[in-house]
């Protein structure tokens, strides 16, 4: 469900995107599911459809959405790809820290100044 | 009023336990109203063509209660295709008040909107009346019974083309929902529409041309339409408002319990 609500200070195409965003990278919208039109989820939730189709680009620029012409817009195989890339990456490190004999809480320092370093905000 | 009314809605759909919510409520009214509407337009086209017809005193012998009554539904289809139409706007009215509004995330496909049962009924609706009114309009050895099929393949054509027209609004309709509840209520409001536009207008005028046909296999044919098609719909009418499996899941016991 994508729920946008006027008295938000967050911007509606940034509640659409967020949401979005967050439900494909939980895979409760899994990849090849078709995603309403940017005119119907627009007249849905009552937003301009520049608004709902601003949100689309940035999902599409992200790699987690694809269009496919007139087939309509699509939860994209290229974010699992992605994520899987990066599961990938994280066991390799796993295994280098461990081999290394570094305490895992430090590990855990060193990639998130590693995250740092490249502009990426951390969660709280 | 709006709350008995949404009361006793929320009953029928098997959310008993559920309350009602000034949405529904203001969604049931603006339907209520649109349906009275509706109503007073078919009376008033009625009245219009009782007159018209009284006035040209045309003849047509033995045929004219058969296109008078399929003037007279053509007239009740679009008088309903109206309320629909007005009940959209108000809806769209009540949707832009709306502080919060929620969406599925996903496309949702004509066929989910509207409900299995509702193809059901429409395939047998309009695919059998083709069928019915093909076989009297080619296989009637009488030329009255020839011209009863062709009048029931007009007849199935046109409220064919008056329930994709009624179609075309209710699934274009834009979701009013501001909770996952009233998403689910969105949706069973959307399929009595669908349902109610396949009101089987054919089968009633089966039923006159049965009784006007002038051989038993044409009178068989056009009464095992009517027969077939009344029961199609009335499962279908029963499947949307009474089945749990046909509800939304916000809208099953366990989800309400």
């Amino acid at each position: 469900m994508l729920t946008i609500s006027a008295d938000s200070p967050v911007p509606p195409y940034e509640q659409v995107r967020a949401q979005l965003a967050q439900q494909i990278i939980e895979q409760k919208l899994v990849v090849g599911t078709r995603l309403p039109t940017v005119r119907r989820l627009a007249a849905d939730l009552g937003l301009a459809t520049n608004t709902v189709a601003r949100a689309y680009r940035e999902l599409e620029e992200a790699g987690l959405i694809e269009t496919r012409g007139r087939a309509g817009t699509f939860v994209s195989a290229a974010g699992e790809r992605s994520r899987e890339r990066a599961r990938e990456a994280a066991r390799q490190y796993a295994q280098t820290v461990r081999s290394l004999g570094i305490d895992p809480a430090e590990a855990l320092r060193i990639v998130q100044a590693a995250l740092k370093a490249t502009g990426s905000r951390l969660p709280e | 009023m709006g709350e008995m009314r949404a009361r006793r809605w929320l009953d029928r759909h098997g959310a008993a336990d559920r309350p009602t919510t000034p949405l529904l409520q203001a969604r049931l009214d603006a339907r209520h109203r649109a349906e009275t509407l509706s109503w007073v337009l078919m009376g008033v086209l009625l009245a219009i063509f009782v007159v018209v017809v009284e006035l040209s005193n045309v003849p047509r012998p033995g045929r004219e209660s058969l296109y008078q009554l399929g003037v007279f539904y053509v007239a009740l289809a679009l008088a309903f295709i109206v309320g629909l139409w007005i009940q959209g706007r108000r809806e769209r009215r009540i949707g832009r008040e709306l502080t919060r509004r929620v969406a599925h995330p996903q496309a949702v496909r004509v066929s989910a909107v509207v409900g299995r049962w509702f193809i059901v009924a429409t395939t047998v609706i309009v695919g059998a009346g083709l069928l019915a009114g093909l076989a009297a309009a080619t296989g009637a050895a009488d030329p009255r019974d020839r011209e009863l099929g062709r009048f029931m393949l007009a007849a199935v054509g046109v409220f064919t083309l008056i329930g994709l027209a009624g179609l075309t609004q209710v699934v274009r309709r834009p979701a009013i929902a501001d909770d996952e509840a009233s998403l689910g209520g969105d949706l069973l409001l959307r399929r009595e529409d669908a349902l109610r536009v396949v009101t089987p207008y054919p089968t009633m005028l089966a039923v006159v041309a049965a009784v006007q046909s002038r051989s038993l296999a044409v009178l068989l044919v056009f009464l095992g339409y009517a027969l077939t098609t009344t029961a199609v719909h009335f499962l279908a009418y029963w499947a949307v408002t009474h089945a749990p499996a046909a509800r939304p899941v916000a809208f099953r016991r366990e989800a309400t319990a």
